[in-house]
């Protein structure tokens, strides 16, 4: 930096501000790289493991195609593959979450924190706070993802979308981000020697106080067991909580720390500063304050009132203003350097990393209008916008930000820029190669699936036609995977080989830079313009002319507990008067009567149906739109989930939605489906799930469960008594055992899991048919419960 | 009397829109402050953070500011 620009950068600008001068007594320090090294690190192996797992679960619904497949000769080429679909801890299921919560939480999260503790400690002049607290929120988060990594292909799960982790890792985060990021982070704020907070370290700040509300709040639960519990919320509430939080994620896990990232790193990669610093305050209040309220979108057209689902619909659409105000301040930020593209990888992948966000961040606000999400929803158009965000800019940014990090981290140069090369080609072909064709197979399920012949019914009414249909885009995915798996792999090799050329002994540049003296700023001496004569009114005249000089925003780039305080009002705000009402006012959620509790067996087998992820693929949500009604029954009501804690809507249909499925289908069908899905349906790309058919159901942790449901409201009366619950559970499973055998399938099935999820498969749907129970609420609702289902369980 | 009965009579559905009114007074706050002429100087200075002690593209902040002019 020459002399001119250095003065610019520190003494001669706070001196036109009219800022004091900071004590002129200098401090030495160092800053504190080991714990960035390992973030990085962690960053790249997490991101190999998300990818891997993402690949094997995009094999996994091609496989089914081929694995049966017959030569002339007779023989079975693929049939080794059929692992991949038979294996009970590798299931679709079990592995989705495994694979989304890898790149989310243990890639891109391990990413963040690399670009948090890298650029923090430059942009305070400050080594972090402490080193030991640095070092326990490392060893705490890869604790986390590897408890993450054991328990999800278990099947423990809280069966919600990117919120799957159980009770004891739920509090683990909390204690780990707020307690050991977050205090860290904040108390590095407090002791920093730059005045002025960059606005990146309003998107950290923003990131750590929204994640930590949204968190312990969509992970409210009651613990049924060490690695069981279930949600406070049912049904409704609990989907536009889960949807706040989930679409919160995407904004405050994958969109504003990486803002930050970007408007730290690129600066840094193109060596200008930010093309709009103006704007980028813009964008950091009014991105916050809008996405939070965005949610919604993700139930148009569910059982969530009207209401709520066009409010997140509009602010979705308001959205489009603030993220291409972001994307096109760093895109312009290579203003003049735009030559540097042809020579520097690092800005290739930041330059099509901000592409992708803007890309993205147009596609969501389209597809939350509501008439395009009612034909995406459900279908892989969605799967495509989220990897075009989560590859193209989760993505590329991290690459580009490694590749800057990696030669100023380990003090020497990068081993390949020609690797370098190679991964973002390679990088880009293969993110292209996965969402063109998912885009098309998207769209396609989406026009098969409302798709009308000539005499009004269905032309596509088996499932799994629309299936089957779109089996070579799955294929192009697979080979669009293999393309990103091998760009980063060859970024993991030339790291490798630059750590190997690393100096013994790391060198620590002392750095050098004032202490900040105590803030002791006097307000600029405004007078009343008014010629009013009440106190009031002069005192509202200053606090106006104090707001447009800009005195209070001031205030805040300068203290941060008040940034963190006003960051968490913007975000509260919106979220708690967008969930409050639909909590609060009786008419959001209309009651039904002859809708009961869930019978001792059928819980257990919803959470059979829980454990095995079978969300993943199958919504119970039928949306008031002909083709889904004509598919698949009667539209669903709102008070048909007043006892679904966790509700269990989906998201996505690679299997037929299930909301009305009790009833349509035999006990031995089910069975038998369950135990080959090819052998009921010669195409299905559902996994064999015959170890049901062998697990035997724990009455005890039956019992547990109600007890646990019984807690948070579910009334369940007698049911919580010592061996009702039980007894009742026995009951019925001896019911549909019988049934089962006298239709000619096996015997002996009274104890196992496959019985207590055909009895929950059984009832779905059904209650609406029903008389209301003609006993008071609470004893009727036990007793129905259990008659009713038994009548549903034996009569299939 | 349950409370979602006091509540579903207090008209809580309007508070959205008075949600959207307090964004509405944050966002315009926010675009007076980064607009004023006054912070020019300091919003340069803040622009610079990240590149301060970094080697910079020679000539960067005096053509902004020829551009400006």
């Amino acid at each position: 930096m020459s002399t001119a620009e250095a003065a610019v950068g520190t003494g001669e600008a706070r001196a036109q501000t009219g800022v004091r001068p900071e004590s002129t007594s200098m401090e030495r320090f160092t800053y504190d790289d080991a714990i960035v090294r390992k973030f990085m690190l962690a960053t790249v192996v997490w991101g190999l493991v998300g990818f891997v797992v993402g690949l094997v679960i995009a094999l996994q619904l091609v496989i089914p195609s081929v694995v049966n497949y017959t030569t002339a000769s007779g023989s079975r080429p693929f049939a080794f593959l059929g692992f991949l679909v038979s294996t009970e801890f590798l299931t679709f299921g079990r592995l989705r979450p495994l694979h989304t919560n890898a790149v989310i939480f243990a890639f891109a999260g391990n990413a963040i924190f690399t670009a948090v503790y890298y650029s923090t400690q430059r942009l305070c002049k400050a080594r972090m706070w402490s080193d030991t607290l640095s070092r326990l929120h490392f060893w705490g988060w890869q604790f986390i993802i590897v408890c993450a990594a054991l328990t999800l292909p278990l099947g423990f799960t809280q069966g919600k979308e990117y919120a799957e982790l159980e009770w004891p890792i739920d509090v683990l985060i909390a204690v780990v981000w707020l307690g050991f990021f977050g205090t860290n982070f904040f108390m590095t704020l407090k002791v920093r020697r730059e005045r002025h907070m960059y606005v990146a370290l309003w998107f950290y700040i923003a990131t750590i106080v929204t994640v930590a509300m949204l968190h312990v709040l969509n992970s409210l639960a009651i613990p049924a067991g060490w690695l069981k519990s279930y949600s406070v919320y049912a049904g409704v509430q609990d989907a536009m909580m889960q949807w706040w939080y989930g679409h919160n994620a995407v904004a405050f896990v994958l969109t504003t720390p990486f803002l930050g990232l970007m408007y730290y790193f690129m600066p840094k990669a193109a060596e200008r500063p930010v093309y709009s610093y103006r704007l980028s305050i813009v964008h950091f209040w009014s991105l916050i304050f809008v996405y939070i309220w965005a949610g919604p979108h993700h139930l148009h057209y569910t059982a969530l009132p009207a209401w709520a689902s066009t409010l997140g619909m509009l602010f979705s659409v308001m959205l489009w203003m603030p993220s291409w105000g972001g994307g096109i301040n760093g895109l312009l930020t290579l203003r003049g350097a735009w030559h540097k593209l042809t020579d520097d990888p690092v800005l290739r992948f930041f330059v099509v990393g901000v592409t992708f966000y803007m890309m993205s961040t147009f596609e969501g606000p389209l597809l939350s209008i509501k008439t395009v999400n009612m034909l995406s929803h459900y279908t892989d158009w969605t799967i495509a916008h989220v990897h075009g965000g989560a590859l193209g800019w989760n993505g590329f940014l991290t690459f580009g930000m490694i590749y800057w990090l990696a030669p100023r981290l380990f003090q020497t140069r990068l081993h390949s820029k020609k690797l370098a090369e190679w991964h973002f080609w390679l990088g880009t072909l293969g993110i292209l190669m996965y969402v063109v064709p998912i885009y098309i197979a998207g769209i396609t399920q989406g026009l098969m699936w409302r798709a009308f012949d000539k005499s009004g019914s269905l032309q596509f009414p088996d499932f799994v036609e629309t299936v089957t249909k779109l089996m070579p885009f799955y294929w192009a995915r697979v080979g669009g995977g293999v393309l990103f798996i091998l760009g980063a792999t060859l970024m993991a090799y030339n790291l490798l080989r630059t750590w190997m050329a690393r100096p013994a002994v790391y060198e620590e540049p002392v750095q050098e830079a004032p202490a900040l003296r105590p803030l002791v700023e006097t307000p600029p001496k405004f007078k009343s313009r008014l010629e009013a004569n009440t106190e009031f009114s002069h005192k509202g005249d200053i606090w106006l002319q104090k707001a447009a000089d800009g005195w209070w925003h001031r205030l805040l780039e300068r203290r941060p507990a008040k940034m963190i305080v006003w960051s968490l009002i913007a975000v509260a705000s919106g979220s708690l008067l967008e969930i409050v009402p639909l909590f609060a006012i009786r008419s959001n959620v209309p009651s039904i009567a002859s809708v009961t509790p869930y019978t001792p067996l059928e819980l257990a087998g919803r959470d059979v149906y829980v454990a095995e992820g079978c969300y993943n693929c199958h919504s119970q949500m039928i949306r008031p739109i002909w083709s889904e009604t004509k598919r698949y029954g009667d539209y669903s009501k709102p008070g048909e989930f007043v006892y679904d804690h966790p509700f269990q809507w989906g998201s996505r249909r690679i299997g037929p939605d299930l909301a009305r499925e009790g009833g349509q289908r035999s006990n031995l069908w089910h069975l038998l489906h369950f135990q080959d899905p090819r052998q009921s349906i010669t195409q299905s790309i559902m996994p064999s799930y015959a170890h049901l058919l062998e697990s035997r159901l724990d009455m005890g942790e039956v019992a547990r469960h109600v007890r646990a449901q019984a807690m948070i409201g579910v009334p369940y009366g007698e049911m919580v008594k010592e061996g009702k619950a039980a007894e009742s559970a026995r009951a019925q499973a001896k019911q549909i055992a019988d049934d089962i055998a006298t239709s000619g399938g096996p015997t002996g099935l009274e104890d196992k899991k496959v019985t207590a999820l055909i009895a929950y498969l059984q009832r779905l749907g059904t209650d609406i048919s029903k008389p209301p129970p003609a006993a008071p609420a609470e004893a009727g609702a036990s007793e129905g419960a259990g008659t009713a289902a038994s009548a549903d369980g034996a009569g299939h | 009397m349950k409370l979602s009965d006091v509540m579903s009579g207090l008209g809580l559905a309007i508070y959205p829109i008075a949600a959207m009114g307090l964004f509405l007074a944050v966002y315009i706050g926010a675009v007076v402050r980064a607009t004023r002429r006054r912070a020019r100087s300091e919003m340069d200075a803040a622009a610079l953070l990240p590149l301060d002690g970094e080697r910079m593209a020679a000539g960067c902040v005096e053509a902004r500011k020829e551009a400006r002019r």
